[in-house]
Parts: C-alpha cells; structure tokens; sequence
C-alpha cells in the first residue's frame, strides 16, 4: 500500500529528529494530504497561537496516491495556520516534490518550533540532518535551489526567499524553480522557523497493495482523462483559456473588482501568448507536466529580451513558469496591465522569492486604487506613479516587494492590513484576509458563496459550481451545491491528485484508485464523508482560532456596487440569502458552528 | 444578413480562418441559434455556453432564439478552476 507508514518529526528549536508511525486511524477517517495533515495540526496545536510563533506546527503532507501511477499523482499541500488570514491553510502544490519526500519514505514531515538560526533541513531516504543556511539567507529561491541541487541533480527542493524570511504576509514555498505551496502565508511561517529549505533526495518507490488491479484502474481512469475536453483544453491552452471565457462572461475582475472586463485581454491571452511579435519573439516556448501528470497545463516561457524589464539583466533572459490563469488575471486586468512581457517578468518575480502572485497583484490593484483616488501619493509609492495600466509599476514592486524593499514592505502586508493601514478597508479585496482569485461574485454567485465560506479565506479552489454559475446568475438553489463540492473537493485534495482531474473524473473513478492502492473497499459515500469530516474540522480549528460567522462574508463592492457589465449587469453578490441556507445544509446553527449532532456522525 | 460571432478555446476550432479573422458571419435571416450552430456544425456532445448580446441563453432556448442582423454571438467552453 502506498503508505511508508512513516512520519518525520523535526523540533527545529531543539534541532531534534524523530520518525513514528502514521496514524492509520487518523488516515482512515481523513485519507492523506488536506484531510489527514489537518487532522495532526488539530491535535498538536493551540489555534489560538500566533501564526508567526514557534507554537505554529507546519506539515509538508504526501497523501496515499502520491507517487503512484496514477495520473497527476506528484500533489502535496501545506498545512500550517496561515500568516496571511489566522485561519488553517492548506496550500497544495505539484512539480515533483512531494513525490520525492514519499520516495525518500515519509508520508508526512512535522516541524515544529523555530531553530535559532537559519537551518535548511536535507532528507536522503533515512539520513535526515539540519544544516546551517547562513550562506542562504537573504538568497532567493532560485539561487538556494540551484545551490543545494549543485551534488545531487536529483535532489528536489522546496524553499523560500527573502519574502519569507522577512514575513511577507503572502510568501510562498516554491519547490521545482516555479511550482508553489502559493496561498496564505505558509511561506511567511517557514520563514518564522528559521526555515530556508528543505532537500529531498528519495529512492524507496511505492508500492501498491494490489498492484496489478491498481495498474488496470490507472489504464481506465489515464485514457479516460486524456479523452476529455476539459483535459484537451487544458493541455493545449492551459489555465488562461479561461481569461477569454471569463472576459466573454463578465467575470474577469479589472481594476481592483472596479469592472468585470478587461479591455486588454487580447493582449495577454492564450492567443497572446504563442503571437509572434514584430522583432520575432514568442512569449511561450512549450507546456510542462508536474510529476505523473498527463494533462502537462504548466507553461514554460520566456520574456522579449528587448523588454524594459530584462534590456539590461541578461540573468532574465532564461525560460521560466509562464502565465497562467490566475496570474494573467492578478498581474494583468487586476492591476490594468496588458504588456504581456510585464506580466512575465513580474510572475518570475513571484517566482524568484517566492510569493503569491494572487495576493501580490490584488494587493497592489488596491494600492493603485488608493493612489487614484488620493489616498496615497508618490511620497508614499518611492516616486512612482501608481495608476491602472502602468506595466513599469508592476515590476518594479514585484521586485521590491520580493526583496522586501521600500513601497514593497507596504505591499508585503497583504490588502487587508494595507488598506487598514491607510484607513480605507472598503477597497480590500479579500475573504479572512485572503485576496480574491480572478472570479467576480457577482456574476458567478455561487463562486461568492464559496468565497465567503472557504476555510482559507478567499479560494477559487475549494469549491466547483462553475456550470451552475454559468448556467444562472442567481443565488438560488447554490448552497446545496457549493457544500456538496466543498466536501468533494476536500476529498480529492486528501487523495494526492490535482483537481484538474475533474474535467473528467468524478467520485467514483477516486474511489477505485484509492481502494486498489490502499486495499480498502471504501464507497463513494465514504469518501464523500470524509471530505466533510475534513471540512468540519476545518471550521473548528477556524473557530476555535477566534474566527465567526461575521468572517462569512464578502467586501462591501461585492455586496452593493452592481456589475457595472457582462452577463451580470446591474446585479451584486446574493450572500445574504445564500449564506443562511448554506448553514442550513452544513447543519450548522446561526452562528456558523457544526451542530453535536453533526459532529457525531462524522465521528470528529 | 452578418453576425459577430467569436468562440473560446478549443470551440475557435468551429469557426473559418476567415471568421476567427473578421469576427463575422454571414447567415440566413431568422436564423435561430441553433440553425448557427447546426452551420457550424459544433459537435452536438461538445459542452459550451453561449450568449447572444451578453445575455447567457440556456441550451433549451437554443431553437427558440432568433438572431438579428449584427447580433453578437459568442461560444464559451464551461469553465473550472485555474
């Protein structure tokens, strides 16, 4: 079966190793990964402890399909509490990291406390060691990759940069160069334990229980993927496809959620992306497939050499992760940018040390709101004006914000603390302290519900109501479905595998690779309610972290400014409806709060 | 009578090099929307919505709306993710 039943526990303040057995019970109720690793960090901390304290526990989780077979069987997540919100997150990530720490043979690293200097912590099978990063700190993630891959090319390593040491609201983990642990802080907290890096070399393998009836489930479920639209969409135009479909729709948000198109999307779609330009260049070079994947959505790009952002750094003329989706959105119509070079050179920066390119892109689209309505000024920006559309703007505090510099530390506090900083929170653009993804509420509401509900604060990845969001521009009849898929999608972020096999899986074809892996007879109602179990104790760590209902909600804009264009025209989120017979179908009572009943079914 | 028309994503396979290149279409009067699509010959099992002047028309209207002269129609694949 693929679990090593083995956990590595490592006290950075005491810089003690240990390894222990998996809890098979716990994993039995919560799968692995999202569900399992919320579990341990329910049990082993306080919620009420600092997010950036050595109280905070982080958990690098592999799940049961992690490494296998399976197709796009290379996720692990992040679980910690996060920097960004004060809520639980869980932060998942591809490339082929969390495949090598289950070859290496853990299936879940604990660390705890805070090292007294800088550490990075290097795993070969079972020699597990902290060294001293001092000759790492205040480098980025490229440069401590490169560093600690330079004896072994095989080493994996998932690191952070300067934004993480310094606290910067939204770091990220990066491991592979540019796949990240990317929302709510979680870099923030590594960076908090004196954590720079952690390297993994494994050569253990997997093994199946049933390995020639898992072999035959992968061989179904593989062909089946690769026959799918979604997959096909995906693998030729990767997630930006979605920019055309949204900006067709009326859902794209521009200007801080000002508008709900964007004038320049031509300029940075799909389309954009493989368009020769006048002196030759092409933004995209080819796709890329994290480990195991048979969609391969990643992009690998370059930027215009003759570009103002890299004329003169020839160190950035290299291919790098190109846009996606969401940074086309949070780097592009967010902040009012369609120069598709700057777009690049500024998801390097996220990259290059590592933050959130949601968080950083929606936070400066609130600053250049700030900054266009007067409420900052150049004295506050370092000089620069900081108005929708400017493309050297964009860079520059990419930059400065990943170096932690300047304008940059103010941004580095996420929109929420920013926008409370200069006294204007209505222009915040978030859930719990989370900044939004690139889908307006108003014209997907059951997308705002599910925003309003995530247990990490704003997510665009905890739910799937897209058809029905598509289909009818209402909150009626969205709670059921936005639970439903919040409990479906915690069950498969517990599996190992990437979400985007929804294109063509559903309950059914998890189920068969989990009990071919593990040697379970699970049902699909079993795991269905496993995935609630991790939901609810989501919102307990939430609640007992001090979060409320009153967290359930979503910016004043949303709620009372109409879209001012698409599909949704004139229409604001319906939260206030839909939120109240959502806590009717979680059985949750008026405050937000899982009912003993409930409880007791799920056995929490 | 000429529409614009402009499709998303892998449904851009439906339209000509000419169209995807003028955005217009020229069709029969009182054309319905699903007298366009059966012109295009959209594959009946390829999932999309669509909406005509920005107004999303769900797949029961599809026989029932009729299409003016400059009529803007555009084809989006569903949406997940990203």
């Amino acid at each position: 079966m693929s679990w090593h039943n083995q956990v590595l526990r490592v006290n950075l303040s005491r810089g003690q190793i240990t390894k222990e057995p998996l809890n098979l019970n716990w994993a039995n109720n919560y799968i692995g990964v999202r569900g399992l690793a919320s579990k341990y960090l329910f049990e082993e901390m306080d919620p009420t402890a600092h997010a950036l304290s050595p109280e905070n526990v982080l958990i690098f989780a592999t799940g049961p399909l992690t490494g296998t077979m399976a197709s796009t069987s290379g996720r692990y997540a992040v679980v910690t509490k996060g920097a960004l919100t004060n809520a639980i997150a869980c932060s998942n990530s591809g490339g082929k990291f969390g495949a090598e720490l289950k070859f290496a043979g853990y299936d879940l690293l604990i660390l705890e406390g805070k090292s007294p200097d800088p550490v990075y912590l290097s795993i070969v099978d079972g020699d597990v060691e902290l060294h001293s990063a001092a000759s790492l700190w205040g480098k980025s993630v490229w440069y401590t990759e490169t560093e600690l891959k330079e004896n072994d090319p095989q080493t994996k390593v998932a690191s952070i940069g300067k934004s993480g040491e310094n606290g910067v609201y939204y770091a990220c983990i990066v491991n592979d160069l540019h796949r990240a642990a990317g929302r709510s802080g979680v870099g923030a907290v590594m960076g908090s334990k004196n954590l720079k890096a952690i390297a993994v070399r494994g050569t253990q393998g997997v093994i199946s229980k049933n390995p020639s009836e898992f072999m035959s489930v992968v061989k179904e479920t593989s062909e089946l993927l690769a026959d799918s639209e979604g997959r096909k969409s995906l693998t030729e135009f990767g997630t930006n496809a979605m920019i055309d479909s949204m900006q067709a729709f009326g859902g794209l948000p521009t200007h801080n959620f000002q508008a709900v198109q964007f004038s320049g999307t031509d300029k940075i779609n799909p389309k954009a992306m493989v368009t020769k330009k006048e002196n030759g260049h092409v933004n995209l070079l080819s796709n890329k497939a994290c480990f195991g994947c048979t969609i391969a959505c990643g992009r690998i790009a370059h930027v215009d050499k003759e570009h103002f952002s890299v004329a003169d750094r020839e160190e950035y003329w290299h291919a790098s992760g190109g846009l996606e989706y969401e940074t086309a959105f949070s780097l592009g119509s967010a902040v009012g940018v369609d120069d598709i070079d700057a777009l690049t050179f500024a998801g390097y920066m996220m990259n290059e040390h590592g933050m959130d390119p949601i968080s950083f892109g929606v936070t400066l689209a609130a600053a250049m709101e700030l900054f266009e309505r007067g409420i900052i000024t150049t004295e506050d920006t370092d000089g620069v004006e900081l108005n929708f559309g400017n493309a050297e703007a964009l860079c520059t505090f990419a930059e400065r914000t990943g170096k932690y510099e300047g304008f940059g530390q103010v941004l580095a506090l996420g929109s929420k603390r920013m926008c409370e900083k200069y006294g204007h929170p209505e222009y915040s653009m978030t859930v719990k302290g989370q900044e939004f993804a690139g889908y307006d509420s108003r014209a997907l509401q059951g997308m705002g519900l599910g925003y309003a509900t995530s247990n990490r604060g704003a997510c665009h990845l905890r739910h799937d109501v897209f058809s029905e969001d598509m289909e009818d521009q209402t909150g009626n009849g969205k709670a059921q479905p936005v639970k439903d898929t919040q409990d479906k999608t915690a069950m498969i972020d517990s599996t190992g595998l990437c979400l985007f096999t929804t294109a063509a899986w559903d309950t059914e074809q998890y189920r068969q690779l989990l009990n071919a892996d593990l040697g379970k007879t699970w049902t699909t109602e079993d795991l269905l309610k496993s995935g609630e179990r991790t939901w609810n104790l989501e919102r307990l760590f939430n609640l007992k972290a001090g979060l409320a209902s009153a967290d359930d909600t979503l910016p004043k804009r949303l709620l009372e400014e109409p879209a001012p264009s698409g599909v949704a025209v004139g229409k604001v989120a319906e939260l206030d409806k839909m939120l109240t017979e959502y806590y009717e179908v979680r059985n949750w009572n008026e405050k937000g709060e899982p009912v003993e009943e409930l409880l007791d079914r799920l056995s929490i | 009578m000429q529409i614009r028309i402009k499709a998303t994503g892998r449904l851009e396979f439906y339209l000509s090099a000419e169209t995807k290149e003028s955005g217009r279409l020229p069709v029969p009067d009182d054309s319905t929307l699903q007298d366009i699509i059966q012109l295009l010959s959209i594959d009946n099992d390829a999932r999309f919505l669509c909406t005509v002047n920005a107004i999303m028309v769900p797949q029961s209207q599809f026989d029932k709306t009729i299409i003016k002269n400059n009529d803007e129609i555009i084809f989006v694949p569903p949406i997940r993710g990203g």
